[in-house]
């Protein structure tokens, strides 16, 4: 099947700006010099991730490619882009709003339900924003366990929340609606497999992505901006 | 399984795709307080309620500005 230009809306970035609430903005402005894409970290590792093409296309109103790519999720928010921007235009809102539209359309929840084990137990229960469980092979191996580095150090090995403090961040969820929100993404830790050791295999709960979270019908991603999408590139096949 | 997005939306065009983020954000972002949103904040609500005597105080000082809010749920009418 081919792309064709006629399937583009090409009115979708200027109707949507107003709705975004100024999170989505300037885009038009892009000169498409790919200064963005010559510095971004992501990029420098991920040969198909590239912001420039991914402003391109939402100005044009390719938004089918965008929502269900991959390369929508290898951003890390570190601004790189925005800060070498001739034209300020600010990429990482771009990608947060957009994930969000593209969870909207079933794509992306195998990434973002990693995050609910963390959200579940570690935010709402401790009140604790950053997880001290460490699961990267390299960490462990060579730095150890942090809560045991924050022992050494006279620190309790995890930090501590005021039971106040917790109490209005349970409020604060439950009104902005992120409780609801963590638990309709439901319980999935996904690991790599293939590289985990015993130790983190006993830990693992890793369950395959649900056909359905609430009433959005999830699907997975495909490469959309490297080599053409095919079945070998999609993941977690 | 299909082989690629385009094959995964079939007939669906950019701009159905378009309609329905743009609904999406219209309705996540709107300021409008129907009934059912605001039972969804109730238990946060009751929760901290019930947390202690502090928090209990403090969101009974906050009530008067909540108020117009609950009214427009309740009744379905903004005010003013
Ligand atoms: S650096 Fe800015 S102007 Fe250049 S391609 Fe990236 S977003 Fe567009
Ligand atoms: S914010 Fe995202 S797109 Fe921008 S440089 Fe960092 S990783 Fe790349």
């Amino acid at each position: 099947m081919l792309e064709q230009v006629k399937d583009w809306d090409d009115d979708f970035y200027e109707t949507f700006k107003p709705i975004a609430m100024g999170f989505v903005n300037e885009a038009e402005k892009c000169l498409q010099c790919g200064k963005c894409t010559g510095q971004c970290p992501a990029a420098a590792v991920t040969p198909s991730y590239n912001p420039r093409k991914i402003i391109r296309d939402l100005v044009y109103g390719n938004v089918k490619r965008v929502l269900s790519s991959v390369e929508l999720w290898q951003c890390f928010f570190c601004s790189g882009c925005y800060s070498v921007c001739p034209m300020d235009i600010n990429f990482p809102f771009f990608v947060f709003m957009f994930r969000l539209a593209a969870m909207n359309e079933g794509y992306g929840w195998e990434d973002v339900k990693q995050l609910e084990g963390y959200a579940e137990k570690s935010y709402l229960k401790d009140g604790i924003t950053v997880s001290t469980f460490e699961r990267n092979p390299f960490v462990m191996d060579n730095i150890g366990d942090i809560s045991k580095i924050r022992v050494e150090a006279g620190l309790p090995p995890e930090r501590t929340v005021s039971p106040r403090g917790i109490a209005e961040i349970n409020m604060i969820s439950d009104l902005s609606g992120m409780t609801a929100f963590m638990k309709q993404i439901g319980g999935v830790e996904l690991l790599d497999c293939t590289t985990c050791t015993d130790e983190q295999a006993k830990r693992c709960k890793t369950k395959p992505m649900p056909s359905k979270v609430g009433k959005i019908k999830t699907h997975h991603r495909y490469y959309n901006y490297g080599e053409p999408g095919g079945k070998k590139n999609a993941e977690a096949r | 399984m299909a082989d690629n997005f385009m094959e995964e939306y079939g007939k669906e065009t950019s701009r159905d795709v378009s309609m329905r983020t743009k609904k999406y954000f219209s309705d996540l972002f709107s300021l409008e307080m129907p009934l059912g949103r605001m039972m969804k904040m109730m238990p946060g609500m009751l929760k901290f309620m019930m947390h202690g005597k502090d928090t209990r105080e403090d969101l009974f000082k906050f009530m008067p500005q909540m108020m117009p809010m609950m009214k427009e749920a309740i009744t379905g009418k903004k005010e003013g």
